[in-house]
């Protein structure tokens, strides 16, 4: 088994020392072709619900909603004033006129549509269908209104109750002189929505002219918006109101712009972090330099390998690179710490590199499997995203061990000619004047966020140098004590963690679980408080709405879906006369999701009604009575499309196409009902909210009807799902990580006991993160728990190193060689991760802080515990051959 | 000389008398008639008097004209009673409205405070009468009229815009309403003169209205 190692590893030296050229041409071929594959296929979304587990019915209806419904293209817009001083009726107005000129807003609504601008001349559209929808009794009352005496009446009635100055009269002649309409729009009390009753708040909707939902088309809208805000409070003249903005085209922006921002400011901040590790442990900048090449190479050919994997690489996968930096460094520490111990006992250049290469190896590359295979276990947890982070990572730890094996010596063996070091300089001299200028220029716009940032990192920084400037002097004194007298570590490292194993598994303090809908909103969300403050007005209960979608073959059983849907949901609420109340309110496209049936039956009995008689008495009536005639043109129009209903030239499936696209009606229709597809959406408020998964799946039982297929979502109910779920998942892929480190661990040290030191020493490790999160108060979420599989994963490598160190004919030599570069490489990975505090985005804050803790905890049961026992029962073994 | 210089002349004759009529009051003087209309109204809530009407609205060809008698008590209750050929009944004891059509038998029931509009157009009405909180809601600019007022209220906020345009109130030397002009969009307009205007403390009318048994009673903004 010796030689071909030995012959691997002084081949691989000779290839670096003595053919670089070839190396080099290797190098460039792959850059290249990472350039193309990158360039050419890589494309990155920022959909938050690929973050959730595609395979949940929940999830899925989330995606066919913001697919089916105009609503994803909708900005919703909140005006709250500070004080009655704020004319709002009058702010709301000039706002919305304002919208109404702007280029990219299609239509706008700041009240009911029948009030908006062309909102009457709209009605007929709307009201047409709707009254051929009515049931028998209704429509027959219809039939009756449109005899040519009944209309003389009624007009007669409405002039005479006109003269008495008070009442509904004028409102009714102006919308309905007929008295068909309002009947008709009775139907649309099923769609009823809750409205705010703040006389300092107003709500506007507004649909974009947006080609799609992506990413830049929702940046683009959101700019335009931006723009238009600052013109509309310039050109008001008074004190004008707090202008809010949310919805899915708000916060796709918001999370695009903020993911841009994550990837330079973790990636940045991980490689200065790592590099001022590296710096206090070294003390050396040659290495370090081939380190950051290294690492970059590594980086640029992981994305290579997600962009040929994936068509598009999702948000967090922006991730990789900051954790790549902290993990990838590790290899390079070690092999690099052994070349130096090497070079110092006076060995060659090629020799040292082979020697490195033979004894860490096997280590290396056993490490980056364990890492891997933790990153692959993302595979089980049901998200697109995720899926994606496992992968890449697992590619890029590969690269990584393979790059350090070849690439980072050749990069160490570059010495820069003296004019080029100047030219370097030089540049790096004007981008710090650079740097100054533009610190100067912005300091004073930096928001708190950001100055909480610069103080948290530049603590980190300064923590992280301190740790590895004195821990390097300290830390490689425990080997000695670890082989001499093993028990004076083990014994208070035992006691310690087993303490803290009491601590997380006994009933004391509380593991939170953060199920709250905001843990996946980025930090300091200006969409979600936007939505937050709107939802206070709109929905004071706070309690967060269900959306029940139904899917049907045709509009016919649409229709009738529905009406079954909103009778037996009807009686599930207080006016219902259910008893114990489990809906609050519901909202549902019953009176909108027309039946062709019903309305080719009804226009069929329009034949009775002569509508040259009708219109001739109404136009009587108009003359008898004094009325303007001009100002009745609406009904007369209505009249003549009922003849032609009655003649059949009525579209009774598509009626809604003869709706102008600027109209407000579109907002009630496209709120509930599917343009292209025989799909309808209800939005229902629970009694109470729904927080755990048996009311999750008693609210699913209570809407369940016999024969339709009723899909739930919305974000309370996802997360009740979803939350017992990850938990169960954290669960399953740390046990199923567990079994992998035992199999790759008894495949690499073949030996009992050695294994069963390094998984108590990471059951160890998981119990004190445990009882780190109760003490903190750092919530688990729906993102972080999936951090446990990775810290048995990542955490295990520290041990390797130490284990088969202990198995080499001189333990204590290799171990003083292997020390500090374990602890430095620990650290980095800490910082890799810990950089990720930094993001924005919460599923990589929440797995950095974790994974950051954890593998910090790993780190020091390898050195307080895992070095001991190891070296106890090495020297037992010694002792007892 | 032409006719139009004529007809020109004739105009700006009338506008300057106009102004010279019409002196707008000092700040000052606006307050004090203010403080005064809210005093003699506190010291007489009530107040009784027979009206004349005249409603133009862009629905119709001419203008409505009716009479009646109208009962005011502040702050928000009152009874008006529309005579001649459709007569019709309002009474509000202001938490609850009712219009009674008796040609027809038809009561229509208001539940107030529930719909801001149908609030906020009752204020409007009973404006010229109701000087209480008026700054609230208008814009108010006095003048003064030959030994009477002329008050201009023009809504500060465009929900009642929406509804009034301006409405003008002209008071006698006793700062007792004469008439209301109120200036309605889409060019409508309710000219109101009132007649036997008298203020009380007290006064014995119903401002609760229970329908007759058989009248067919609608509620049009829902219960």
């Amino acid at each position: 088994m010796e030689q071909p190692r030995l012959k691997i590893a002084e081949r691989t030296a000779h290839l670096i020392t003595q053919r670089p050229r070839l190396l080099w041409g290797i190098l460039f071929a792959l850059l290249l072709a990472a350039g193309a594959v990158i360039i050419g296929r890589s494309r990155l979304n920022s959909e938050v619900l690929d973050m959730l587990p595609r395979h949940f019915e929940s999830v899925q209806i989330y995606k066919l909603a913001d697919r089916e419904f105009g609503s994803a293209r909708e900005l919703i817009i909140g005006l709250l004033a500070p004080s009655d001083e704020v004319d709002m009726d009058g702010f709301t107005e000039h706002f919305a006129a304002s919208l109404r000129r702007e280029k990219w807003v299609v239509r706008v609504m700041d009240r009911s549509p029948l009030e908006a601008p062309g909102g009457l001349a709209d009605l007929r559209a709307v009201a047409l269908p709707l009254m051929l929808n009515q049931g028998d009794d209704d429509f027959a009352k219809l039939l009756d209104t449109l005899q040519p005496d009944a209309i003389t009446a009624r007009l007669a009635r409405l002039r005479a109750k006109l003269e008495s100055g008070v009442g509904l009269s004028q409102a009714e002649l102006e919308y309905d002189p007929l008295g068909i309409v309002f009947p008709a729009l009775k139907s649309l009390r099923t769609t009823k929505l809750s409205a705010a009753a703040d006389p300092l708040f107003r709500s506007v909707f507004v649909h974009c002219d947006q080609p799609d939902l992506n990413e830049p088309a929702c940046a683009a809208t959101m700019k335009k918006f931006e723009d238009f805000k600052k013109r509309v409070i310039a050109e008001w003249k008074g004190p004008a109101p707090e202008i809010f903005c949310t919805g899915r085209t708000p916060y796709v922006a918001e999370m695009a712009s903020k993911m841009k921002s994550d990837i330079t400011s973790t990636l940045a901040s991980s490689l200065v972090l790592v590099a001022l590790t590296f710096y206090a442990g070294f003390r050396r900048w040659k290495p370090l330099r081939a380190i950051m090449d290294s690492l970059m190479l590594c980086c640029i050919l992981a994305i290579a390998c997600g962009a040929a994997f994936y068509a598009e690489l999702n948000m967090i996968t922006i991730g990789l690179c900051a954790i790549l930096v902290g993990l990838g460094v590790d290899f390079a520490m070690i092999l690099y710490a052994l070349y130096l111990h090497e070079r110092a006992e006076g060995k060659g250049h090629e020799e040292s590199i082979a020697a490195a290469l033979r004894t860490h190896g096997s280590g290396i590359w056993f490490g980056a499997l364990t890492t891997a295979a933790a990153f692959l276990c993302l595979l089980g947890s049901g998200s697109l995203g995720y899926e994606q982070l496992g992968v890449l990572i697992a590619c890029g730890i590969l690269i990584a061990a393979a790059v350090m094996m070849t690439f980072f010596w050749l990069f160490l063996g570059i010495t820069l000619p003296r004019w080029l070091f100047k030219i370097i300089l030089g540049v790096l001299a004007c981008a710090g004047v650079v740097s100054v200028w533009f610190i100067a220029t912005t300091i004073r716009s930096w928001s708190t966020n950001v100055w909480q940032n610069i103080i948290s990192g530049a603590g980190l920084a300064l923590l992280a140098m301190a740790a590895a400037h004195f821990l390097c002097k300290w830390i490689p004194r425990l080997s000695t004590i670890a082989m001499s007298r093993p028990w004076k570590l083990l014994a208070p490292a035992c006691a310690t963690f087993l303490a803290l194993a009491i601590v997380a598994f006994a009933p004391i303090g509380k593991l939170i679980f953060d199920l709250n809908p905001r843990s996946l909103e980025p930090r300091n969300s200006i969409a979600g408080r936007a939505l937050r403050t709107i939802m206070q007005r709109v929905n004071p209960s706070g309690i967060e709405p269900v959306l029940a979608v139904i899917r049907a073959p045709d509009a016919e059983s649409l229709s009738a879906s529905w009406q079954t849907a909103h009778a037996a949901w009807g009686k599930l609420t207080a006016e219902g006369g259910a008893q114990s109340p489990l809906l609050s309110s519901l909202s549902t496209p019953a009176g909108l999701a027309t039946s062709p049936a019903r309305m080719k039956a009804n226009a069929a009995k329009l034949a009775a009604v002569d509508f040259s008689k009708a219109t001739a008495a109404f136009d009587a009536a108009l003359v008898a009575s004094d009325f303007t005639p001009e100002q009745f043109t609406s009904a007369r129009g209505l009249l003549t499309a009922l003849g032609d209903a009655a003649q059949g030239r009525m579209n009774l499936v598509e009626w809604k196409r003869n709706l102008p696209e600027s109209s407000a009606w579109w907002f009630l229709i496209d709120g509930f009902l599917s343009r292209e597809h025989p799909i309808g959406i209800a939005h229902l408020r629970p009694a109470a909210d729904i927080r755990t998964e048996a009311q999750a799946a008693a609210l699913r039982s209570a809407l369940a009807l016999p024969g339709i297929e009723v899909g739930l979502s919305g974000w309370g109910y996802t997360l009740a799902e979803l939350g017992p779920w990850s938990q169960r998942k954290m669960v399953q892929l740390t046990a199923l990580m567990t079994g992998l480190n035992i199999v790759l661990l008894t495949f690499l040290l073949r030996a009992f006991k050695p294994v069963c030191i390094l998984m108590l020493g990471l059951a160890l490790s998981v119990g004190a993160l445990i009882a780190t999160l109760k003490f903190t108060g750092i919530a688990l979420n729906l993102f972080n728990v999936l951090a446990f599989p990775l810290v048995l994963g990542v955490g295990v490598d520290y041990g390797i190193y130490i284990a088969l160190a202990l198995r080499s004919p001189d333990p204590s030599r290799e171990l003083s060689a292997l020390m500090k570069p374990v602890l430095l490489s620990g650290l980095t990975t800490v910082v890799g991760f810990g950089s990720l505090a930094w993001a924005q985005n919460p599923a990589l804050r929440g797995l950095g802080l974790v994974c950051g803790i954890g593998i910090a905890w790993c780190l020091l049961a390898t050195f307080i515990f895992v070095l001991p026992a190891c070296a106890l029962i090495t020297r037992r073994k010694k002792c007892h051959p | 000389m032409s006719l139009s210089f004529k007809i020109r002349s004739l105009l700006a004759l009338t506008l300057l008398t106009a102004a010279a009529h019409a002196q707008q009051l000092s700040a000052e003087d606006e307050k004090a008639l203010l403080t005064r209309l809210r005093e003699h109204r506190a010291q007489f809530p009530a107040l009784t008097a027979d009206f004349t009407e005249e409603r133009t609205t862009h629905l119709l060809n001419k203008p409505i004209r009716g009479t009646g008698t109208i009962v005011f008590h502040a702050p928000g209750k009152f009874r008006r009673e529309l005579k001649g050929t459709s007569p019709s009944l309002t009474v509000s004891n202001g938490t609850d409205l009712w219009i009674y059509y008796p040609n027809f038998s038809e009561a229509e029931h208001y539940t107030l405070g529930k719909k801001q509009f149908f609030d906020d157009s009752l204020a409007a009405l009973t404006a010229g009468l109701n000087f209480h909180d008026v700054e609230k809601f208008f814009r108010v600019s006095p003048a003064r009229e030959g030994t009477g007022w002329r008050i201009v209220l023009t809504p500060k906020s465009a929900g009642v815009r929406r509804l009034l345009t301006t409405l003008t109130v002209w008071l006698n030397a006793e700062a007792v309403v004469e008439k209301t002009d109120a200036a309605l969009p889409k060019g409508d307009r309710i000219v109101t003169t009132y007649r036997n205007v008298r203020a009380h403390k007290t006064v014995e009318a119903k401002f609760d209205f229970t329908p007759p048994a058989a009248a067919h009673i609608s509620t049009p903004l829902g219960d």
